[in-house]
């Protein structure tokens, strides 16, 4: 009994090692089997609603990367939580490159409120393709012709100017709570449900400025409704030249939201560098640059590195001020 | 009548883009598919379609995008009618009468209403976005937290008259629903309420509690008796409804429009409040209220012209501001900037051409809708002869797949499986599933809104008396909860004041 | 709104006290209600943990459940209340017709669905569904050996096909096929 025991036990042993000899022997030609990738379609998970900002860019994306890759980019919207349940889909996934993520700023925000089940360390970034710097914008009628005269008002009266947000914990919202904390002043933050509403409260006048993103009030700074003061960018936006930055003003902050593919963490390595080559050539296409620009996006490709120490600074930075603030859990 | 002009031409550009008209009818035939199919809705509809529309010329891309629009609004209205399942939120309310008329083998007038009422709301709202576009564009910024907020308490009101018999257990299902209706982020601080750690959670889940609280819940039901598992369901019956009947629900039908289309206009109200509000006004203004949620033809009515009403409004608001009201004008706003069309004041202004060719195919889409909708009719109520053991298990399948295909969860499966389970409970003891939805609804709506606007106005309660719109909804919230309170209170003592008459089997509720 | 029109034949299932129940919805009424209450109370317990509002002027994640809740409990005690003064009434038919047989029959349906749920995850969409399908046809009395399984897979296939192809919805594949 007890020698079958022990035999049995060393036969699993042997069996086991020789399991993970084989096992070893699959992942020496690994580059060969990399090569390979991808021999079927790849699943790209969005983790917001189709039809919004992140599913057109992610869309648009998989449009340009077919010319760029043997197998098509079938893009999948698994919505919910504010983004966590997509990331969380992303981070969890089988690390071979079938399925792959629209990453977003909210990676870098989520930790830190206690919602999420990943962190930033979970992903390996492929490629960024947009980025979206926050910005604040006022009523054309209202009294502030300058970011300097809106601040000033601001600092004489604490508390009174109500600027709109598209969530709390959102990435507008701590762009706003940023600017108070470097200036020194303080706002009445009111979040909504996203940045059209916001918009939308601005232009019936019920609260005195916005920080979301040029792109989403364009078109009516187009239309001479709205007036932009100030964005939170290094260099001006090429849209709008006449707007200055933060920094320009004295004040060192930039507040940005981006999006770009990332993978999971275990990723190999030869698949990430596939999945980086066909993005840096879709992502430079001049298709997917002039689809960006149609939906007054920012086209802001960076390449997997560079795209990660954004990552971190992001995150550095939003633990910080979500400490500060409280909200970090 | 410049606009009269600018609509004559367009209709003349339309005339020689015949390609726009194919795609325009594509897009109605797929929205009344996608509409009727639970779980998908016109958002998803219009956003799939958005990548086709790339290459295409703007007029045909935002054509076909409209067909879905229209299309789905009222495609829900087919299934809710059929089977009680709500395609979308809005066409629950139309089964709430819609399923009765079928049950009383009426299934086929009750159809052609819902479609001829689509069709005359629809219409009606496209004719007041061309005609008086600027004059009502500023009506939507009107509308602050505190005034959406009250719009919310308002139609949370309306359960009050859609509780069926009993209001206790109308107003019980009303509270359960709201109480679920925090389940999620909470909509100031992002707080995860009630979620157990279940990221799926983070949303109320509410399309599948709804395909679950309906559909799921009337196949569960006729799993119970085995006498109808093979037998036939009901009849069709005749289709468009005689000219009397349908002359005397204009009244209604005029009144529901002009409701959905104001409604529309305002941001974050949408198809389904409207249909909710249309329905409340019908049954106040009716003569025989006593009726509405027994079979009423002109229920059926009122929630398709005020589902249908709100397209024309919300466009409205799209297009002269360049805000989107809701999830679906959100993508189609994304679409007409991708035609290099920035939707705004100075839309109407610079390319008022283009405008016009696209609302003259805007009514072309609703007279297609009415076409395809009445030629279908016929053979979309086949359902109702296919044996039931073959139909209940085709029933189950949808809601799966289609409760599947809103976030791709199967999470969200295994909630449309709970509502199913507890609706057909409910169903069982007269707690009717209709407050539920509709507080899943509104709930939010108000919460949000009510902390919005105190954190607006920094913590007073001032904005609840202070602001027109806000007193008013208020007001007409109140009068819609207490009156049928008070009429039953009158009946009550009338009856009990007369012996003799309190046989509870003439009691009309 | 459920059942008017076979309501009217049912005249006992309103709460108004004067109104007669037969006993079986007077028990329905008293655990519906015992079991809101139930979640209800359990629903304010929870809401002590929320986190007071960063936000200066508002009331707080805990204040709507709270209320919610708490008109929920009334209610459910009001029904109670109406319930117990109800005098009992002979059951009504409406409610004895369902047999065991049709009740084990609904007991079945949902237990298959939530076991498709469950096997969809593993197997995918077409097998789960398909089984399924079967099952419920069984169950409502088509169990003929050639149509049973020729319209399940056949439907199975159609909805694929819609869902799919038509709506670019992509439907689970299971992870054993992954």
């Amino acid at each position: 009994m007890k020698v079958t025991n022990r035999l049995s036990r060393r036969a699993l042993t042997v069996g086991l090692s020789a399991g993970v000899l084989i096992a070893g022997a699959a992942t020496l030609p690994g580059a060969a089997f990399a090569a390979d990738y991808p021999t079927k379609p790849i699943e790209l998970i969005v983790p917001y609603a189709a039809g919004g900002g992140t599913d057109l860019v992610a869309r648009a994306f998989a449009d340009a990367a077919k010319k760029h890759l043997p197998q098509p980019i079938g893009v999948v919207n698994k919505t919910g939580g504010g983004g966590a349940v997509g990331l969380t889909e992303i981070m969890a996934a089988r690390p071979d490159g079938y399925k792959i993520g629209m990453g977003t700023v909210e990676i870098t925000l989520l930790p830190h409120m206690g919602v999420a089940r990943f962190t930033v360390d979970d992903f390996t970034p492929i490629a960024r393709l947009n980025a979206e710097p926050s910005a604040i914008t006022v009523k054309a009628d209202s009294p502030w012709k300058t970011f300097e005269e809106f601040l000033d008002y601001a600092k004489a009266n604490p508390g009174k100017v109500r600027i709109g947000n598209s969530g709390t914990g959102a990435i507008w919202h701590l762009a706003a709570e940023a600017l108070a904390d470097k200036t020194g002043t303080s706002f009445n933050h009111v979040p909504f449900d996203g940045a059209n509403p916001a918009v939308t409260s601005l232009l019936g006048g019920h609260i005195e400025a916005v920080s979301v993103s040029p792109a989403e009030v364009s078109s009516q700074l187009a239309a001479g409704q709205l007036r932009m003061l100030a964005i939170m960018a290094d260099q001006r936006q090429k849209a709008f030249p006449d707007v200055p930055t933060l920094k320009e003003k004295g004040i060192d902050l930039t507040v940005a939201t981006w999006r770009g593919i990332v993978v999971p963490k275990k990723t190999p390595a030869a698949v990430v560098e596939t999945l980086r080559t066909a993005s840096k050539a879709a992502a430079e296409d001049q298709s997917f640059r002039d689809q960006l620009a149609k939906m007054n996006l920012t086209w802001a490709y960076a390449d997997g590195p560079e795209f990660g120490q954004v990552m971190q600074k992001d995150n550095a930075f939003f633990k910080g001020m979500m400490t500060k603030l409280g909200m970090a859990k | 009548m410049h606009e009269l002009d600018l609509l004559m031409s367009g209709f003349a550009t339309l005339a020689s883009n015949p390609l726009a008209l194919l795609l325009a009818l594509v897009g109605v035939t797929l929205g009344i598919v996608i509409g009727a199919l639970p779980g998908l809705t016109a958002t998803m509809g219009v956003a799939i379609l958005l990548p086709f529309t790339f290459g295409m010329d703007p007029v045909s891309g935002l054509l076909m995008i409209s067909g879905v629009f229209f299309g789905g609004v009222y495609g829900g209205s087919v299934t809710a009618i059929l089977l009680r399942i709500p395609g979308t939120p809005a066409a629950a309310a139309t089964a709430l009468d819609g399923f009765e008329l079928t049950r009383k083998g009426m299934a086929g007038v009750a159809l052609g209403t819902a479609t001829l009422s689509s069709f005359l709301g629809g219409t009606a709202s496209i004719f007041v976005l061309i005609f008086m576009a600027p004059i009502l564009a500023g009506f939507a910024l009107e509308f602050s937290a505190p005034e959406s907020f009250a719009l919310a308490v308002f139609g949370l009101s309306i359960i009050a008259s859609i509780s069926g018999r009993s209001v206790i257990k109308g107003l019980i299902a009303g509270f359960l629903g709201l109480l679920i209706a925090t389940v999620g982020m909470d909509p100031m601080d992002g707080f995860p309420r009630f979620t157990g750690g279940y990221t799926e959670l983070f949303n109320v889940p509410f399309i599948p509690v709804m395909i679950g609280l309906f559909a799921a819940a009337e196949a569960f039901k006729t799993l119970e008796d085995p006498k109808v598992r093979l037998g036939m369901a009901a009849a069709l019956g005749r289709i468009l409804p005689d000219w009397p009947t349908y002359r005397r629900m204009l009244g209604t039908v005029a009144r529901s429009s002009g409701l959905g289309i104001v409604i529309g206009i305002i941001p974050g109200a949408g198809a389904d409040i409207a249909a909710y509000v249309a329905y409340n006004e019908a049954k106040r203004f009716s003569r025989t209220p006593e009726n509405y949620g027994k079979g009423e033809l002109a229920g059926v009515a009122a929630c398709e012209a005020g589902a249908n009403g709100c397209t024309g409004g919300a466009l409205l608001t799209m297009l002269t501001l360049g805000i989107p009201g809701d999830a679906v004008t959100a993508v189609m706003l994304g679409a007409l900037t991708l035609q290099g069309l920035q939707p705004g004041p100075l839309l109407l202004k610079d390319h008022a051409d283009l405008v016009f060719t696209l609302f003259a195919g805007m009514l072309f889409c609703y007279v297609a809708m009415l076409v395809i909708g009445l030629a279908s009719l016929r053979f979309m109520g086949r359902v109702l002869q296919m044996p039931k053991s073959v139909l209940t298990p085709v029933i189950l399948v949808l809601c799966i797949v289609g409760t599947y295909a809103i976030n791709n969860s199967l999470f969200d499966i295994g909630v449309m499986l709970a509502a199913g389970v507890a609706g057909y409970f409910m169903q069982k003891w007269d707690f009717p599933a209709s407050p539920v939805v509709l507080a899943l609804i509104m709930g939010p709506m108000a919460e949000a809104n009510f902390r919005r606007a105190l954190s607006l106005s920094s913590g007073s309660y001032d904005f609840l008396y202070t602001r027109p719109i806000t007193v008013v909804l208020l007001s007409v919230a109140v009068l819609t909860l207490l009156l049928p309170l008070v009429k039953r209170w009158r009946a009550h003592r009338m009856e009990s004041r007369r012996p003799g008459a309190t046989s509870p089997l003439h009691q009309i509720k | 709104m459920s059942n008017p029109s076979a309501g009217s034949e049912r005249p006992g299932s309103s709460d108004d006290a004067v109104n007669a129940m037969p006993l079986t919805t007077k028990i329905a009424n008293l655990v519906i209600s015992v079991v809101l209450i139930a979640v209800a109370a359990s629903a304010i317990a929870t809401t002590s943990d929320f986190p007071k509002s960063m936000l200066a002027a508002d009331v707080g994640a805990a204040r709507f459940p709270i209320i919610h809740s708490g008109a929920l409990i009334l209610l459910c005690l009001i029904l109670i209340a109406n319930t117990l003064r109800a005098p009992t009434a002979p059951a009504a038919d409406g409610q004895v017709r369902v047999g065991i047989a049709g009740y084990a029959g609904v007991a079945l349906g949902m237990l298959a669905t939530a076991a498709c749920i469950a096997a969809m995850e593993h197997v995918g969409y077409g097998p789960a569904t398909a089984v399924y399908m079967a099952v419920i046809m069984a169950l409502m009395g088509q169990r003929s050996p050639v149509w049973n399984p020729v319209l399940a897979v056949g439907v199975t296939a159609l909805v694929y096909g819609v869902f799919h192809y038509m709506l670019q919805v992509p439907l689970p594949v299971g992870s054993l096929f992954e």
